[in-house]
């Protein structure tokens, strides 16, 4: 089964989703860190240049040392995040979903150097785009992946309705599939739900013509009481 | 559609989760999706460059302008691939007609410009639709946030083929030797033909690189976006759950019906006295509704369940792997079986080698002993095992010049220790006369008698030594005494009275004073 979701088992036997991001998204990400940092390069030099040389000099400075630690500082005091990853959701963590630390954050900006080879990030894009893992080689070496800031996750508000409990005990990514059925069935065609209701109809639902409706009010039980 | 079949996992995605999708399609199907693209992108390419001979800048317009062509092929074999086929060259030219000519006027007109290409080619070439049924059928589905995604990646796929683009024509002239004079003005201004020529490869190599990402992209957007309307997810758990539900049901049945054929259980409900408190037996029916409500049958259930923990215990989890590493002699040949006759020459000097190499050897080993020897001289503590070194065995011997914290130095007691604690005493210094007199106990111990006492030994540890190794000693008990009036004074502020530290001054004579004795 193909997918950009790995599951990290967690000595606890817990599953935890991450969701790696690809080239597109990272170099969009990218392009908006690069645009936030030339806003501030033409800043300063409009400022600085009022002091010539000197200036000039204190301004290739800021450069440096925004250019090479813009993003180690935002990555490693915000969790991860420049604005640039913030605006497209995405963070960094290291392999095993920990928060990155100094030491790889460094690592991956620093390989920088090697990823823009031979111009334009075109070597670490094309290797990113060739990995499942979507790492580049600053990732390799740190050991860091990117991956989208999953938002917890929001409770749909039902139609509402008769709540019924289902007639036979059902595991969880059953309930979880009849949840979605009822959470998602006012985005589909009418004839959608009759279609996917049909298919439980002996087992879950009682008579193809209110197979929707006895769906979805096993989905508001499993939904529990609105508050 | 059996979306069974599908080889990527149906999920509702994000669009940015679903052109990552996309791109893991690509590494999953490379050489098939990029040789589709090569199939009809390099004989138009080609054909671009025929046509175009004269007037070099445009054939990368032309081959750009044709893109939507060549990139039906790559799409038919990412749709054919998610359900288990990969379509090989010769069954994609078969179809060229198809896959080329089909709504081209208006791919290359008017929807040439179009930003969601990508997404909007499988409607056409997938669903098979035209006209007005597809204008409306892609009103349908290009709303909502994959639309914006394959703007996105259009625009994203743009950039990356610019830069691959610009990325090659750097390697090239990072390889080109400085002492080599090039043209670059040329290259600028358009006035070597043979530039435009390199400029159009690199920008067909770029392109090339980038498009099956395009493609697969948008087919993953597309394919997103009618799980979300078609709940294509909720379908195969749908269906997944029936084919659980219904297997589970048949063989619930025939244990029901087998129950309400006569199990031996029978006979017990018969034999009940019939009371009118006795439980109703259960009808069939409700029985055959309790045996619905199981959720599996135990008997296969448990026997999955066995095979589950079998394989659980077989597998790694359970099993400790260690791997050791140790160092080994390898087996040398050490004979002289394979040795070839010397000649004279070769035995001379081997002769000489074998003399020059024993005298070195014999200078070593004085070497070897001059640098011992310098260095036991150098680091004397080193020879501390032998037990010889006159210089040591000093050191070794030397006395602490504190045992418990007081100075038992010779030298820092009075000449007539008896009379000056005497005298103490008798102006009411309990504390000095008594510290006096137990000083130069311990140093008696120390100097004369040789008990090795430490500067960390206290009082006790020194009474239990002096026990310990002179247990005849005529001193022994008063030392004793001696040490209890000192602690008892010296924690305790318990002074002992004037009688009993007078008389402790005068047994102090005949106990340690050396002269007194002999």
């Amino acid at each position: 089964m193909l997918d950009t979701r790995t599951a990290l088992e967690t000595p606890e036997g817990i599953d935890l989703n991450l969701t790696v991001a690809g080239p597109i998204p990272r170099g969009l990400a990218w392009a908006l860190d690069f645009l936030i940092r030339l806003g501030i390069y033409i800043g300063l030099i409009l400022v600085l240049a009022q002091l010539e040389a000197f200036g000039i000099g204190l301004a290739m400075i800021a450069a440096f040392v925004l250019e090479w630690f813009y993003p180690v500082l935002f990555e490693t005091l915000n969790h991860g995040v420049t604005p640039g990853k913030k605006a497209l959701g995405l963070k960094v963590v290291h392999d095993d979903g920990s928060p990155v630390s100094w030491n790889a954050s460094l690592i991956r900006n620093l390989l920088r150097a090697a990823d823009f080879l031979p111009a334009f990030y075109a070597l670490g894009s094309l290797i990113s785009a060739f990995r499942p893992d979507f790492k580049r080689l600053g990732d390799i070496a740190a050991g860091t992946l990117v991956i989208y800031a999953d938002k917890p996750p929001q409770a749909h508000a039902l139609p509402p309705g008769e709540a019924e409990a289902p007639r036979v005990s059902l595991r969880l990514a059953e309930q979880q599939a009849l949840l979605a059925f009822a959470e998602r069935a006012p985005r589909l065609s009418p004839e959608r739900q009759a279609e996917l209701a049909r298919l439980l109809v002996p087992e879950l639902a009682a008579r193809p013509e209110t197979a929707v409706q006895e769906l979805l009010a096993q989905g508001r039980w499993l939904a529990g009481p609105t508050r | 559609m059996e979306l069974e079949r599908l080889a990527s996992r149906v999920r509702p995605r994000r669009s940015w989760e679903a052109m990552d999708l996309g791109f893991r399609l690509v590494q999953a199907w490379w050489w098939p999706v990029q040789r589709a693209w090569l199939l009809f992108a390099l004989p138009a390419f080609a054909l671009a460059f025929l046509l175009l001979q004269a007037y070099p800048s445009w054939i990368p317009l032309l081959f750009w302008w044709l893109k939507p062509l060549y990139e039906r092929a790559p799409l038919e074999v990412l749709a054919q691939a998610q359900f288990g086929h990969v379509p090989g060259t010769r069954e994609l030219l078969r179809q060229w007609r198809r896959l080329l000519l089909r709504q081209a006027i208006p791919a290359l007109t008017w929807r040439r410009f179009t930003l969601i290409r990508s997404f909007s080619t499988p409607v056409m070439q997938l669903e098979g639709l035209a006209g007005d049924e597809r204008a409306q059928r892609l009103r349908v589905l290009a709303q909502g946030p994959n639309t914006r995604g394959a703007q996105w990646l259009t625009f994203g796929c743009l950039h990356l083929e610019g830069l691959v683009y610009l990325a090659i024509l750097a390697l090239l002239a990072a390889l080109v030797p400085q002492e080599l004079q090039l043209d670059w003005q040329g290259a600028l201004t358009g006035e070597d033909a043979r530039w435009e020529f390199l400029l159009a490869g690199a920008g067909f190599l770029g392109t090339a690189l980038v498009a099956p990402f395009y493609v697969a992209g948008g087919f993953a957007l597309y394919l997103n976006r009618r799980t979300e309307l078609e709940a294509w997810d909720i379908e195969l758990a749908f269906r997944r759950m029936k084919k659980r539900l219904a297997g589970g049901l048949t063989t619930s049945i025939v244990l029901a019906l087998v129950l309400a054929a006569g199990w031996p259980a029978e006979p017990v409900w018969a034999a009940e006295p019939a009371t009118a408190t006795a439980p109703k037996p259960l009808s069939e029916e409700e029985r055959v509704r309790i045996a619905l409500d199981e959720r599996e049958p135990p008997s296969s259930a448990h026997q999955a369940a066995r095979a589950a923990v079998d394989e659980v215990l077989a597998g790694p989890d359970f099993h400790r792997m260690d791997t050791e590493g140790h160092w080994k002699l390898r087996d040398f040949d050490l004979s002289n079986k394979n040795k070839k006759p010397k000649t004279a020459r070769q035995s001379w000097l081997e002769g000489l080698g074998a003399a020059l190499a024993g005298g070195f050897k014999f200078l070593l080993y004085i070497a070897l002993a001059l640098l011992l020897l310098f260095l036991l001289h150098r680091y004397p503590q080193w020879s501390r095992w032998l037990g010889r070194n006159p210089r040591l065995k000093r050191e070794a011997k030397a006395l602490p010049e504190q045992v418990a914290g007081l100075d038992v130095r010779p030298e820092s007691l009075p000449e007539d220790v008896a009379a000056s604690a005497e005298a103490l005493a008798r102006a009411g210094d309990a504390r000095a006369a008594l510290g006096l007199l137990y000083r130069a106990s311990l140093a008696a111990l120390v100097h004369r008698e040789a008990l090795s006492l430490k500067a960390s030994h206290t009082e006790g540890e020194i009474l239990r030594l002096a026990q310990a190794q002179r247990p005849a000693a005529a001193w022994l008990a008063y030392l004793e005494s001696l040490t209890r009036a000192w602690q008892a004074l010296a924690y305790g502020h318990d002074a002992p009275p004037t009688q009993a530290l007078l008389a402790l001054c005068g047994e102090w004579r005949p106990a340690f004073d050396a002269e007194a004795r002999s």
